[in-house]
Order: structure tokens, then sequence, then C-alpha cells
């Protein structure tokens, strides 16, 4: 039953508390970059979700063989592998997206985000308690950017998911430029921070 | 002429932070002080721009005439990994002032999306950038040059924003991270306005 509980909280985690995109800022070129379309942030949410939860597995599994001095190396290897398994496979069976997505499909090598879970948890923990660590993580991850993305396409372009909602004439196409990204990303940061900061005196009242 | 359209159009058109959005975590945590962020200019700067010549080195002279692109991913990346280990060590070695005012920076470099993703956008991606030109050592080094020339501007810019915002009184909701990124997006605004020059 302990057991049970730990895993549910591991997972719930990286979902609320620890969420990388609103509270860690963990991962900030693809949250950015690839949150013009609601598409663009599934799909990249996608791709993180695979990588991390195989990667954090693998790097749990082998987390008593690995010498201390090496094991940064190691783990990139082992993520650089799984981003070009992700690649291949990508441009083999959705190449529109992949195109899309263009070099943060391979950028995902780098992403904090995965590097920093093998190294923080999955280097430490057991392998089914690593799945569900990178799994929250991951959902946490691609729900900030398909929320973020959600404003974006909604106000900038006038749909979602490619229907069409706000008439062509009442929407701000600076938003889905680059620079819409930053201040999108900021006023819901700042909106997070205000839920964040009212929960906390909350919690010291009582 | 090509040389110094290439080479604006990466400094200013297609800036690295504020249109690609690479290396934003540095570009973000380092500069809130004007000499930190000098400091991480130009390691950035030296490690791009010897990277992506690395880098277009390998893959036409290995990676293309062996037909093993798609290994390009895990190539680039360890080999920029090894290389700033070996610059660090030999700045380490030669020049301690140096080392003092860069050595922090250099590791955290090599988690900079921005190497990695110079390196493939100058690669795998070419057709992006030099359109249908064929690119030597010259073009992309001019590229990879005017793409980190472009990240030290706009991370010092940035840094001197923060430090004179560090006097005013902000919401404290809107503290750090989101005001930084407020001001980012002015100054990306203010970029968009380069786009008709090239």
């Amino acid at each position: 039953m302990a057991k049970q509980k730990s895993l549910k909280s591991v997972f719930s985690a990286g979902l609320f508390k620890q969420n990388p995109v609103f509270v860690q800022f963990l991962g900030m070129c693809p949250t950015l970059a690839v949150t013009g379309s609601v598409e663009n942030a599934l799909g990249m949410g996608a791709g993180v979700v695979f990588v991390l939860v195989v990667a954090n597995f693998v790097v749990s599994l082998i987390r008593n063989y690995v010498p201390r001095e090496v094991r940064i190396p190691i783990y990139i290897v082992i993520i650089a592998s799984l981003v070009t398994i992700l690649e291949m496979f990508m441009k083999a069976f959705v190449p529109d997206l992949a195109a899309s997505l263009g070099t943060f499909l391979s950028l995902i090598v780098v992403n904090c985000l995965i590097l920093g879970r093998a190294e923080a948890f999955a280097s430490n923990n057991k392998p089914l308690s690593s799945i569900f660590d990178g799994l929250g993580m991951a959902l946490g991850f691609t729900g900030g950017l398909v929320l973020i993305a959600f404003f974006r396409e909604l106000l900038g372009a006038g749909t979602v998911l490619g229907m069409q909602i706000i008439p062509a004439d009442y929407q701000i196409s600076i938003l889905v430029q680059a620079a819409g990204a930053f201040l999108v990303f900021g006023i819901l940061v700042s909106q997070v921070n205000k839920i964040r900061l009212a929960r906390m005196s909350e919690s010291e009242v009582a | 002429m090509e040389l110094i359209a290439i080479a604006f159009g990466a400094i200013f058109v297609n800036n690295v932070v504020l249109k690609q959005f690479y290396g934003l975590c540095p570009f973000l945590g380092v500069s809130t002080k004007k000499s930190s962020a000098l400091s991480m200019g130009a390691a950035v700067t030296f490690v791009i721009t010897l990277s992506a010549i690395i880098a277009h080195l390998l893959y036409t002279l290995v990676l293309e005439p062996y037909d093993i692109t798609y290994l390009s991913t895990i190539v680039f990346i360890l080999v920029i990994a090894s290389f700033v280990q070996l610059v660090e060590m030999f700045i380490k070695r030669f020049s301690a002032p140096l080392y003092s005012a860069l050595g922090v920076y250099l590791p955290l470099i090599t988690t900079n999306c921005a190497v990695l993703g110079v390196a493939i956008d100058a690669t795998v991606n070419k057709t992006k950038i030099f359109g249908d030109l064929d690119p030597t050592v010259l073009h992309v080094a001019i590229y990879a040059f005017g793409i980190s020339i472009g990240y030290a501007l706009v991370i010092f810019l940035f840094s001197a924003i923060r430090e004179e915002m560090d006097a005013y009184p902000i919401k404290k909701n809107w503290e750090g991270i989101p005001i930084a990124l407020i001001t980012a997006f002015i100054m990306a605004m203010i970029f968009v306005g380069f786009g008709g020059i090239v």
C-alpha cells in the first residue's frame, strides 16, 4: 500500500508541483519554439514522453554498474540513441510533423529535462518508479506545451488543431510569430506564480 | 556580398535567441549581471564557431561519403561534449585569468542547445539557411560566428536592461522569469524590424 502511494506521488509531482514548464523552467527552448500550434506541441510532447520514459528506465537499470566519473557521457549516449530512433521513426511515419518540428526534434538530446531526470531521479531509484517519474514529468511537460500552444493558436491564428474558431479579422497574429511566444509564456508563468503564492500564504496561515 | 548577407542575417534577422529560440536557459539564467553575460557571450562565441566548423568537416568528409548521416545527432553531441572538455582543459592549463572569467560557463555550454542547433542547421538542415548554395567551410564559419555574435549581443543588452530593472519594484508574481520573458518579448518585437533588410 505504501509503495503504491509513493508511485502515485512520484507520478503526480511532475504533473503539478514540480511541473517542468511552469515551475522548474526546464527545456525552455522547445517550450517557446514549437508552441505555435497545438499539433506541434502534442508531437513534441509525444517525443519527449518516449525519450524520457525509456531513458529513465535504461538509466535506472544500469545505475549500479556505471562508474560515477563517466556517468554523464553514458547518459548522453543513451539519450542521443533514443532521439535518433525517434527521429528515424517520425521521418518515416509522420514526415510533416517531423518537418515542422525541424531541428528541435534532434535538440531533444540537449533538453535539460531529460538529462536532469536521469541524473536526479533515475540514477538512484528503482526502474518502476523511474518509469513513473519519467511519465509524470513528460506528461507535465506536454501539458505545459499544449496550454501555451492553445492560447497562441487560438488568439493568434484563430484555430484549435486546425479548426477555425475566431474569424480572421479578430486575430492577434504576433502571437503565432516568434516574439509572441515570450509574451504568452510570460503571462502564463505570472498567473501560475500568483496561484502558487496564494497557496503558500494559505498554508502559512493554516 | 554573399558573406555579408549571411553574417547580417545570422546576427540580426535570424537572431539565435529571439527568433530561433536556441540557448534560452543560459539566456534567462546568466543574464542578471553584465559581466557574467559578457563572459558567457565570449565562451559561446568561441565554442559555437569552432564546433560548427568541426561538425561541417565531419559531415562532408565522413558522414556523407559513408552514407551514415542518420548518426549525425549522436556524433555531433559527442564531439561537442568532448570538444568543450578539451577547451576547458586547454584554458585551465595556459591562461589562468581567462579560466577564471570563462571557466564556470564552459561546462554549461554542452547543454546549450544553440551549439548543437547551429551544428545541425549548418549541416543536416543546410537548405534552411543557405538555400541552394552549397556551403563551404568559410560560409559555415561566417554563419556560426554571426550567430554567436548575435547571441553575445542580445544576452549583453538583456543583462543591461535587467540590471536597471532591479531598482524598481515589481509585483511579486511577476518577479524573475515572467518579467524577463516580457522584456524578451519587447526585444524580439524590435528584432522583427530587421526582417525587411535582407
